[in-house]
């Protein structure tokens, strides 16, 4: 026993640990490290390869794997599907007319000269990650800075939470972690859209902190509101699907489908500047690393 | 001699690399019961059972630092756990048990189980979250069956790649 306490094998054992330790401390101190940047630059590269190489053969597979049946079902699916949308094209002149009335409401003009959008594909999906969080093949080297707003051209995905040369990390809307100030663009309502794993599970985000007295409906839209400088304002965010009381006071929530399906988004946008950003960021919102 | 133990590592070396991008890739591995296994546990633990203290304990150190890089969690986390338990299997491996399918599977097993446990306490738990329970059960325990089964893989692997390139002296 005394010889194996002095072996070589059991010191430097010792100083691993250490090494480890000190590691830990260091990175949830500052969050990053030379040895973070050099496993970027090793596997960033790699992951994009087999991330393209598996989402090509994925496309391929699709086609010669489908059998004739499922060919003829799709068919006649698709078919009905026309039949359908010929009765909605006569709906269509309606919605024009309330299109062009909410249009107006909802301001959706071109407001978004202001962005400067660096576009990303998501190499990396961890196993340990309980919320849908990814990582993306584009860094600081691309203008990318923490803290800065992503999304598709559905609406909000998330927010980079970490950042290094080669690769970034995204926290995707469904985390825990993300707290998005959000107004319901039909009455003005304002909240924080939040989550939790059981929403996240189930794909949805819920709209928190509405009085007693909220006009927020199902079918409403969700958009963001622009406090805070984190997020440009009116970006789609997604859609009431019901209103309910919190469980442990008076005020009520809305649950949310996101308007982007967070779990298999493949390409993203970065907004890296926009007018107004960073205008009103608290300190404790960028120490705790939340939106 | 010392040839074979180099091509080995190197081996091991781009093994290990394999089995990261598979495991991190989006879509290549299939979800069950929404989880997706830690593949580079099974086969830390299958490199430590063929190879010597000191070789198990870098080759931990590599998957673990591997794993905290990927879950962008605290660096060293991992490596710390699996520079250790790695150390330990070999010279448990070497002097204690025989190494088989049985003995690979029960100590996947285990050290899978506890790191998983020490996973959630450590980024679920002590974070604060909602629903602890809910996560253990359906995200964190699918998880840690879902490393297991695929030990057998990597056990295999591993063993034919340590009988096949390995010298008769060694």
């Amino acid at each position: 026993m005394k010889d194996f306490f002095h072996s070589k094998g059991f010191k430097l054992l010792i100083a691993v640990v250490f090494i480890m330790f000190g590691l830990m401390l260091y990175t949830a101190g500052t969050g990053n490290s030379i040895v973070t940047n050099l496993l970027g630059f090793i596997s960033s590269p790699m992951q994009k390869v087999s991330t393209v190489v598996t989402n090509n053969a994925a496309v391929a597979a699709q086609s010669v794997t489908r059998s004739n049946a499922d060919l003829m079902a799709e068919n006649d699916a698709l078919k009905k599907q026309i039949e359908e949308q010929n009765q909605k094209l006569v709906k269509y002149y309606t919605y024009q007319q309330e299109n062009a009335q909410l249009r107006k409401f909802l301001e959706l003009k071109n407001e978004n000269k202001d962005f400067k959008p660096v576009s990303a594909a998501v190499i990396g999906r961890d196993p340990n990650d309980v919320f849908y969080n990814f990582q993306i093949d584009k860094g600081t080297l691309a203008g990318i800075a923490l803290n800065d707003p992503v999304i598709t051209e559905g609406g909000v995905v998330g927010w980079i939470s970490s950042v290094n040369a080669s690769y970034s990390r995204v926290t995707t809307l469904l985390s825990a972690d993300t707290k998005i100030s959000a107004i319901d663009k039909v009455n003005r309502d304002s909240g924080v859209v939040s989550s939790n794993i059981k929403l996240s599970d189930s794909g949805l985000v819920k709209l928190g902190y509405l009085t007693a007295g909220t006009t927020v409906k199902a079918g409403d839209i969700i958009v963001t509101s622009g406090l805070g400088g984190l997020y440009p304002r009116d970006l789609p965010i997604g859609t009431v699907t019901k209103v309910g009381n919190e469980a442990y006071d008076v005020s009520l929530f809305a649950e949310v489908k996101p308007f982007v399906d967070v779990k298999t988004v493949r390409d993203v946008m970065v907004i890296t500047s926009f007018e107004g950003q960073g205008q009103a960021l608290t300190d404790s919102s960028s120490s705790t690393g939340s939106k | 001699m010392d040839k074979y133990k180099y091509i080995r590592y190197f081996a091991y070396t781009i093994e290990i690399l394999v089995f990261f991008m598979v495991q991190e890739t989006p879509g290549l591995i299939p979800e069950l019961f929404g989880a997706r296994p830690l593949l580079l546990i099974p086969v830390a633990l299958s490199i430590s059972m063929f190879e010597s203290a000191t070789a198990s304990m870098i080759f931990g150190v590599f998957c673990g630092l591997l794993l905290d890089f990927g879950a962008s969690s605290m660096l060293g986390f991992h490596g710390l756990f699996l520079s250790v338990v790695c150390y330990f299997i070999s010279l448990i491996a070497a002097n204690l048990i025989q190494t088989n399918f049985l003995t690979a599977m029960i100590i996947s097993m285990i050290v899978s189980a506890a790191l998983i446990l020490l996973q959630w306490v450590f980024f679920y738990l002590l974070f604060d979250y909602e629903y602890a329970v809910y996560a253990l059960t359906d995200h964190f325990i699918p998880r840690f069956f879902y490393t297991v089964a695929t030990m057998p893989v990597a056990y295999y692997f591993n063993r034919a790649l340590a009988i096949q390139i390995r010298s008769k002296e060694e």
